[in-house]
């Protein structure tokens, strides 16, 4: 059965046809998010929450466009509403306690299964960190980073550039040091 | 001022379209500034990849499980749903707003007298809400998803709990 044949028998109803887009899309999803977001807890649940939309929404999927760069579009668009999430919920906890919240308190991501490496989370805004990873690690150009971060090309191509030129600083910075990447 | 810091500036300064990304052409050609970027197989070294990240044994329970619960449960907003032929203003937009009155009261009332209690009692007060102590999850409200923010203070033997539903298309969030 292929992909779209899959879809079809979704949207016939059989939610057991989706474990298979599921099991064929999930770890690169969830290596995005965590290359987004930072740590696994919230990689997993962003990840979920997309197959949840997916599922939900597959009657609009477009065929003519790229299956996989739609679920990356809807888990791009998801792990910006956690960030902004966040910092809602920093904003509302720091009101109601009134002091300020330090953006480095974070709690340190647990080292499961792959996470990013603090210099990388800080150094590299979410977007750059998202354009970087759909380029790097799947392959996409900026034109179809564009299309997932649903920006201009141009946009798309200033973030990836920002990206590369902070990411080279950090490796000639660390060159020296130590480690620098994934756990 | 050098040739790479005249790229920097200009990717910096220029607008968005085509004279930036005719600058950021010139970067990818030009060997002393694709020097500056890091290259594919660098950013794989640091990013986390798809075969890093574990097996798939638990996705899709969590998945299945929501999508089988949305499934049973589909029935019931259905049922109460206004007929085709004579449309009228559901009141699901009130309970929401009615509901979100009564949180943010509920709110108000527990954290208000926390803050106050902490402040008097001295320093304490969990500032920075830790992974154990936080909780985001997705929710439905009034037929809506909603993201609910769930903390736990035990401390003071306390949880708050917050839901904002998310913004529909086009409405600002």
């Amino acid at each position: 059965m292929n992909e779209n044949e899959r879809i079809a028998a979704c949207l016939a109803g059989r939610i057991e046809e989706f474990r298979d887009i599921v099991d064929a899309y999930q770890s690169p999803v969830i290596a995005l998010a965590l290359n987004i977001l930072g740590n696994r807890e919230d990689a997993e649940d962003a990840c979920q929450e997309t197959f949840i939309q997916v599922y939900r929404h597959l009657a609009e999927y477009d065929p003519r466009r790229s299956f996989r760069t739609w679920i990356f579009m809807i888990l791009h668009r998801r792990c910006l509403d956690v960030i902004r999430g966040k910092k809602r919920f920093r904003a509302f906890f720091a009101k109601a306690a009134r002091e300020s919240i330090p953006e480095a308190a974070d709690p340190p991501p647990p080292a499961v299964g792959g996470s990013l490496s603090r210099e990388i989370r800080h150094a590299l805004q979410p977007k750059e960190r998202a354009a970087l990873a759909l380029w790097a690690n799947e392959g996409l150009t900026a034109v179809e980073i564009a299309a997932v971060m649903e920006c201009a090309p141009s946009t798309a191509r200033v973030h990836l550039f920002h990206a590369r030129r902070k990411l080279k600083a950090l490796i000639e910075e660390k060159k020296d040091h130590g480690t620098l990447g994934a756990r | 001022m050098g040739h790479w810091a005249l790229v920097k500036l200009a990717v910096w300064i220029l607008p968005n379209g085509k004279r930036r990304d005719a600058i950021i052409e010139h970067v990818d050609g030009c060997p002393s500034c694709g020097a500056r970027l890091a290259g594919r197989n660098e950013a794989r070294g640091v990013l986390v990849k798809a075969e890093d990240v574990g097996g798939p044994e638990n996705i899709w329970p969590r998945v299945e499980h929501v999508l089988n619960t949305e499934s049973s449960a589909s029935v019931r907003p259905s049922a109460i749903r206004i007929s085709a032929g004579r449309r009228r203003l559901f009141p699901w937009r009130w309970a929401a707003v009615a509901g979100g009155i009564c949180v943010a009261a509920a709110i108000t009332l527990l954290v208000v007298p926390g803050v106050r209690l902490r402040r008097a009692a001295g320093p304490g007060f969990p500032a920075v809400p830790t992974s154990e102590s936080l909780r985001i999850l997705s929710a439905s409200v009034a037929g809506r998803p909603a993201e609910l923010y769930v903390v736990d203070v035990p401390e003071d033997r306390m949880t708050l709990v917050w839901f904002e539903r998310q913004p529909e298309k086009g409405e600002r969030s």
